[in-house]
């Protein structure tokens, strides 16, 4: 599973290549640069041609019968439903739990930003597997608090969160530090609002496209993790591509394609919006 | 060589398995008879004093109350429906019974995760697995960790010995045999024993089904090699050098043998199962054509129980598709999938199976050599592959 | 002033009850014994034949795919960004760069099998049409190599995503003056270039190795078990099909920890470096 796109190699949108001024030679691409230009190209296009190929022609010939074997199936729609399920839980609670804290940190309390940024990192360090055997001796009924929450929808869910938290937290904080949020604090509150009104009706729409950036990031996690939903026994849609992957080549390469779909679908769209946002400034350190 | 004749030589070959038990099989007869006699008093037996003895349960009884009670659904987890022709039970389960099977295809439910998950779910959080099917290591690790209750169906003294726990915590459903499975597209010379294995021809083509650690079906591949170098039901490690030698020379290949790698040809010699390997066969019905050979030197049976979850939320269900699994249809159900029925001997014998149903497995020549193991001896040897088999 | 922790309290408890608490149960586990004793003892696992190997083996591969996706990676981010080349390129490889750096995984897996699999599109046209036989070069996708390329799928993406910004920052005004001081461009890299890029380049190829450590997934829908690695072995005890004793399996976990967060502290405290001349 990958990590750190969001939040250590934040958007970059913003900025060109610098523009040789005018009369200076242009110079040429060094050739082993356009070997790895086409090299590179060739790399990342020829599985996903391949894998499209696979799920087009079964032996017989053009046919779409890979993608109609799993639209027929129920189990496509029960998994994509469960994914969809934790996917919406993550984000909500991503967004409920992050949002106000970052909000509040960097209002009030700057100097804990070390600790928000430790924090977040943490799951970086804590790769799926590992989390997955903590979570196992906390949770599963033998930890020091004896509750078994392995197996219930708060556990996939809570973990799912907690692996969210490096991109909800960059692309929020990042939203949040572009925006002077102590002026428009003030001014609310001199027109006589509330936290609950600040956060969500004057914070919240200038940072709409912060929120939604790291949104999708998170639900693409969410619709392509395997580790977590195959070791605790979830059938998520991952474990049902795996499972199909197992049985029917074809209908597997469909799926792929599927699921490859939806991760292009949700970060193209935050690229389209990162090139929008007020302030996606690239952070070099952290 | 009729078809009768056959089916003497594989009542031969069963009636060893079962010898194997020993001496138990007698007393154990006698012991059930006895405590069937003293069962049988005047007064019914309440919901609850059914629920709690170790049966077997009336199956009118059954029936009901697994609509009243249940509501007419079984949680299960590995149970694939193209596992031993499970879909047939699967479909026998709703004809006869309105039962509906919740199965989660969640493939990846070996044994030791099928365990996990009615561990996980002692809470009763979760989906929770009212029966399960697995290797009999596992079904001991069940009794241990006690997961499991004991029910004794109504064909519990056809089982041989062997194939179950004495008090009824698991009961022996069905077994097969380890074998070689060649995708003849890709290979042209069909390997007869496990010394043609090393043949360069081979190179990239032999599989087995899974990690060794982590799946029986891989495991008795091990083991079952072992056999055929030296090695016992004792002693796997020459199973595990004749893999290290497969994989450097190349021979083996880690990609599964799962029913998707073995019609692409993706592994050309897959090392599992008999029953699996001649329902591909039926399944790709010629493409690609698909032989099963079992290797003469070295195949172990293996068997699978049946286990009820004593945190089963179907406690009926649970008893109810223990009882059809190993009645006669459930047994005939199996051996259409090309698995042995573990209660194969007692019903040959009654004339319960029929004579095309018999004739559709491999010849019981076939079957000669293969051995038996104890769940000791499996969890010995499952200790030693995860000491010794790095990948 | 206290009552302003109300604010970040909801997280912090978040946070302890998801990842902290079990974090700090696994990493206490590996200290002590069956009894709650302080002990050493349960890392004597690590000398396990099968657990060494698989150590061997997951540092062996996120290495070489570390090395492997930090060049290309590198190698493409500056292609893209060179004046020389289209405009067009830059937009492109970022996005395809976010995309595919994500794109790992069961379907990443599948993917490459419908290609480089013995019975792939590529291998099966490469021997039909230009006679080359992968399998007799000794070619398996099934083996560390094929994992590795694999993970270059994504590794190189990741790599281009953390350069973009940094290759930006090389101002061109450094160039030029080097040049107009007469330096060549060999001697620009060697004194200017390379002295600068190191850090961030060192940087982000650990973060290419620790990506690489954790990974499960991958390797998993490729092979199960048949490429030891660390959190393979993980995952079976995790699944209950392996049997260590936990407090050893906590020992192999924080094993794995300890690598990781070697990883992240050199990252950051190079990226804090290259920030110094970067902006």
């Amino acid at each position: 599973m990958s990590v750190a796109t969001e939040r250590i190699a934040p958007t970059v949108g913003a900025g060109a290549r610098t523009v040789p001024p005018a009369g200076f030679r242009r110079s040429r691409l060094a050739f082993p640069l356009l070997v790895a230009l086409v090299v590179g190209t060739l790399y990342f296009l020829i599985p996903l041609l391949a894998t499209i190929q696979s799920s087009l022609d079964e032996g017989r010939g053009f046919t779409f019968d890979a993608y109609r074997n799993f639209l027929r199936d129920g189990d496509f729609y029960r998994t994509i439903s469960t994914s969809l399920f934790y996917a919406f839980l993550t984000v909500v609670g991503s967004v409920v739990l992050i949002f106000p804290t970052a909000y509040w940190v960097n209002l009030r309390m700057p100097w804990f930003r070390p600790v928000m940024t430790l924090v977040t990192f943490l799951p970086f360090v804590i790769p799926p597997v590992i989390l997955s055997l903590a979570l196992q001796q906390a949770w599963g009924g033998t930890g020091p608090i004896p509750i078994a929450l392995v197996g219930t929808p708060l556990l996939l869910a809570g973990a799912y969160v907690v692996l969210s938290f490096p991109y909800m937290y960059g692309a929020i904080d990042n939203g949040l530090r572009a925006m002077d949020i102590h002026t428009l604090t003030e001014a609310a509150q001199s027109l006589g609002a509330n936290l609950g009104t600040i956060l969500i009706r004057v914070i919240l729409p200038n940072l709409w496209p912060a929120v939604v950036s790291g949104a999708l990031l998170s639900f693409s996690i969410v619709m392509g993790e395997f580790v977590l939903a195959s070791l605790f026994n979830y059938f998520t849609f991952p474990i049902y591509l795996n499972y199909r992957g197992q049985n029917e080549p074809h209908v597997a390469a469909a799926l792929t394609v599927f699921s490859f779909a939806i991760t292009w679908i949700c970060l193209g769209l935050i690229q389209l919006l990162s090139r929008r946002a007020p302030g996606a400034a690239p952070v070099a350190t952290r | 060589m009729g078809p009768l004749d056959d089916r003497l030589k594989r009542r031969e070959f069963l009636a060893r398995g079962a010898r194997w038990g020993g001496g138990l099989v007698l007393s154990t007869a006698a012991a059930d008879l006895l405590a069937a006699c003293g069962s049988t008093t005047a007064a019914p037996a309440s919901d609850q004093q059914l629920l709690s003895g170790s049966g077997p349960i009336p199956l009118d009884i059954l029936k009901s109350r697994v609509i009243s009670v249940d509501k007419g659904v079984l949680n299960a987890t590995g149970i694939p429906p193209e596992w031993a022709d499970y879909q047939d039970i699967l479909d026998g389960m709703q004809k006869n019974f309105s039962v509906t099977v919740d199965y989660k295809a969640q493939a990846e439910f070996s044994s030791a995760q099928e365990i996990q998950a009615i561990k996980s779910t002692i809470s009763g959080n979760g989906f929770v697995p009212d029966i399960g099917d697995v290797g009999p290591a596992l079904g001991v690790t069940a009794v241990q960790e006690n997961l499991v209750v004991a029910y004794k169906n109504a064909n519990w003294k056809d089982v041989p010995d062997l194939m179950k726990e004495s008090s009824g915590k698991y009961c022996g459903e069905y077994y097969g045999v380890q074998a070689f499975v060649v995708n003849t597209k890709v290979v042209t010379n069909v390997p007869a024993d496990w010394a043609d294995l090393q043949k360069p021809e081979y190179r990239h083509k032999i599989g087995i089904d899974g990690d060794p650690r982590q799946a029986t079906d891989a495991q008795m591949a091990v083991w079952s090699a072992a056999l055929a170098n030296g090695g016992s039901v004792d002693n796997i490690q020459p199973g595990i050098d004749f893999f290290n030698h497969l994989k450097s020379s190349g021979n083996y290949t880690p990609a599964r043998s799962d029913k998707a790698h073995m019609q692409t040809g993706e592994v050309g010699i897959g090392i599992f199962w008999d029953y699996l390997g001649l329902g591909f066969r039926d399944s790709f019905a010629g493409n690609p054509d698909i032989k099963v050979v079992i290797p003469p030197s070295g195949s172990l049976a293996g068997y699978y129980v049946a286990i009820v979850s004593k945190y089963a939320k179907h406690p009926w269900a649970a008893r109810l598709w223990n009882e059809y699994i190993m009645s006669d249809e459930g047994q005939n159900f199996y051996l259409k999938g090309y698995a042995h029925p573990a209660r194969y001997l007692a019903m040959a014998s009654a004339g319960k199976i029929p004579a095309d149903l018999a004739a559709k497995l491999p010849s019981s020549d076939q079957y000669k050599n293969v051995k038996f193991v104890t769940p000791d001896q499996q969890t010995k040897a499952k200790d030693a592959l995860a000491a010794n088999w790095t990948g | 002033m206290p009552l302003a922790w109300l604010g970040v309290l909801p997280f912090l408890i978040f946070a302890f009850v998801f990842l902290g608490l079990p974090t700090v149960l696994v990493v206490i586990g590996a200290f002590t014994d069956a009894n709650a004793h302080p002990t050493l003892g349960n890392f004597s696992i690590l000398t396990q034949h099968n657990v060494l190997n698989a150590y061997q083996t997951s540092i062996a591969i996120s290495a070489v795919s570390a090395v492997g996706g930090a060049v290309v990676g590198f190698l493409l981010a500056y292609a893209a960004l060179h004046e020389a080349s289209y405009r067009w390129i830059r937009p492109i490889l970022v996005t395809f760069s976010g995309v595919a750096s994500n794109f790992a995984g069961v379907p990443l897996a599948y993917a490459f099998i419908s290609t480089l699999g013995f019975t792939g599109t590529l291998t099966l046209l490469l021997n039909n049409v230009f006679h080359i036989s992968l399998e007799q070069m000794g070619f398996s996708l099934y083996t560390f190599w094929g994992l590795a390329l694999i993970y270059l799928y994504f590794q190189i993406p990741l790599m281009v995503l953390l350069m973009v910004p940094t290759i930006q920052g090389l101002r061109r005004e450094w160039r030029e003056a080097s040049e107009s001081l007469g330096a060549s461009t060999a001697q620009f890299w060697l004194h200017v270039g390379l002295p600068i890029l190191t850090p961030p380049v060192l940087a982000a190829s650990l973060l290419l190795f620790g990506n690489a450590f954790g990974a499960y997934a991958t390797a998993y829908a490729l092979a199960q078990g048949g490429i030891n690695l660390v959190s393979i072995l993980i995952g079976y005890f995790v699944a209950g099909n392996i049997s260590f004793e936990p407090n050893a399996a906590d020992a192999m976990a924080s094993g794995m920890i300890v690598i990781m967060t070697f990883c992240i502290l050199v990252f950051s405290v190079l990226q804090r470096r290259t920030s110094r001349w970067i902006k």
